[in-house]
């Protein structure tokens, strides 16, 4: 199903309120599981989002420029013992997205508690 | 190498498998970052202390549950590839060609991979449904047929039967023949095991010969079982009197519930052997198979 340019859906809302909440907290980026764990703590079902779903959403979210995205350097992870990893960031339009998408929904709509906070 | 080492493995091919013919920084994006999810997630689990078969199951979950937007993810970056190669060339256009053709706008899903996935989901659901009407078909039913419990019937009725006809109650269902069993001439309760410790009055002989398998059928005026293929004859206890069998019939065990005969057919009790009977029931009158056939 094709949908409008700029709305978001209920997962990728989550995503850049989960990223905001996270930058509040003190941490500017995140990576991919990270992000998958903190949605999981949030919700009710407390399950990790699937591979897919979540990485093509955040790939929509990048390429909609609501995210940047920059690779760590091989030499951090290569000291730790672990694979690279992606950061990603919510951007001033990703923000700005969120707000407009909050709005627009009822006010007591059956939205993820991460999207629903703050 | 663990479950959940085996679940990440599995996810590894499947990204490798969906991602193999994308342009490689794609490809190798989309790999590298589920290396990195999986291993943080396995380090995760195993400091908290999570059993690896629930890290398995997970890791299992979260692919599966991928799918379908891993591939809605391919064919876009596919799109997105054919786009590219069509706005970059072709490099040299010769004066009065044709103008080339407008680039068409990438979409998810183009009509040809459309078409192939319908026609492999039509082809799975047609092979399902073939394959499941097949075992359906073969899936053994067990519920009253032979190799279950049967009922036969009243006991008074099937008594009644077997005293005015002379003869054994057939229960074809059970491939049987019910007989009248009377402890009295079974003092030491031979058949105690097959009626059901000596209660039941019937007694359910399984109909094929021991010598090689032939029904055997009731022969009215000898009042015994003569087997038509190699003159094997029973007595109507099923007790081997002549011929080549080695033993006695085999039989089933038999309960009374509630007045009801119930023929145990899952369970095939061995008949005695030769010196082993206990009837005393010498031939009541012409054999129905000649000697000359014994």
């Amino acid at each position: 199903m094709r949908r409008k340019r700029g709305t978001l859906v209920p997962l990728e809302a989550t995503i850049l309120a989960t990223g905001l909440d996270l930058r509040r907290a003190g941490e500017p980026g995140f990576h991919g599981f990270q992000l998958a764990q903190e949605i999981a703590e949030e919700s009710q079902a407390r399950k990790l989002t699937a591979h897919g779903t979540l990485y093509k959403a955040l790939a929509r979210l990048e390429d909609a420029g609501l995210l940047t995205a920059s690779w760590e350097d091989p030499d951090r992870a290569a000291a730790e013992g672990r694979p690279r990893r992606k950061h990603y960031e919510v951007t001033g339009a990703g923000e700005r997205a969120l707000a407009t998408w909050r709005t627009s929904q009822p006010a007591r709509s059956r939205l993820r508690p991460g999207v629903e906070r703050a | 190498m663990s479950l959940a080492d085996r679940a990440a493995d599995l996810a590894r091919r499947w990204v490798r498998r969906y991602t193999r013919d994308l342009p490689p920084p794609a490809a190798e994006e989309r790999r590298a970052e589920l290396a990195s999810d999986l291993w943080e997630q396995q380090r995760a689990a195993a400091r908290a202390g999570v059993p690896s078969w629930a890290v398995a199951l997970s890791i299992l979950r979260r692919m599966l549950g991928g799918v379908p937007a891993d591939l809605g993810w391919r064919g876009a970056r596919l799109a997105a590839a054919r786009t590219q190669v069509a706005a970059d060339g072709p490099a040299l256009v010769v004066t009065g060609s044709p103008p080339p053709r407008p680039v068409r706008r990438a979409r998810g899903t183009t009509r040809r991979v459309f078409l192939r996935r319908s026609l492999g989901l039509g082809s799975l659901g047609v092979l399902g449904g073939f394959g499941g009407a097949t075992v359906g078909f073969l899936w053994p039913d067990l519920r009253g047929g032979f190799g279950a419990e049967i009922e036969a019937g009243s006991v008074e009725e099937i008594l009644a039967f077997i005293r005015s006809e002379r003869a054994p109650f057939v229960m074809p269902a059970a491939r049987a023949y019910l007989v009248e069993y009377g402890p009295g001439h079974d003092p030491d309760g031979q058949y105690a095991g097959v009626t059901d410790g000596g209660t039941s009055p019937v007694m359910a002989l399984y109909w094929r010969c021991a010598h090689l398998g032939c029904r055997v059928p009731w022969c009215f005026s000898s009042q015994w079982l003569e087997c038509p293929c190699h003159g094997s004859a029973y007595n109507r206890w099923g007790e081997w009197q002549e011929g080549p069998a080695p033993r006695g019939l085999d039989r089933f065990p038999v309960a009374v519930r509630d007045g009801v005969v119930v023929v145990d057919t899952s369970r095939v009790v061995t008949g005695p052997t030769r010196r082993g009977g206990i009837l005393e029931q010498s031939r009541e009158g012409l054999a129905c198979v000649t000697l000359a056939a014994r």
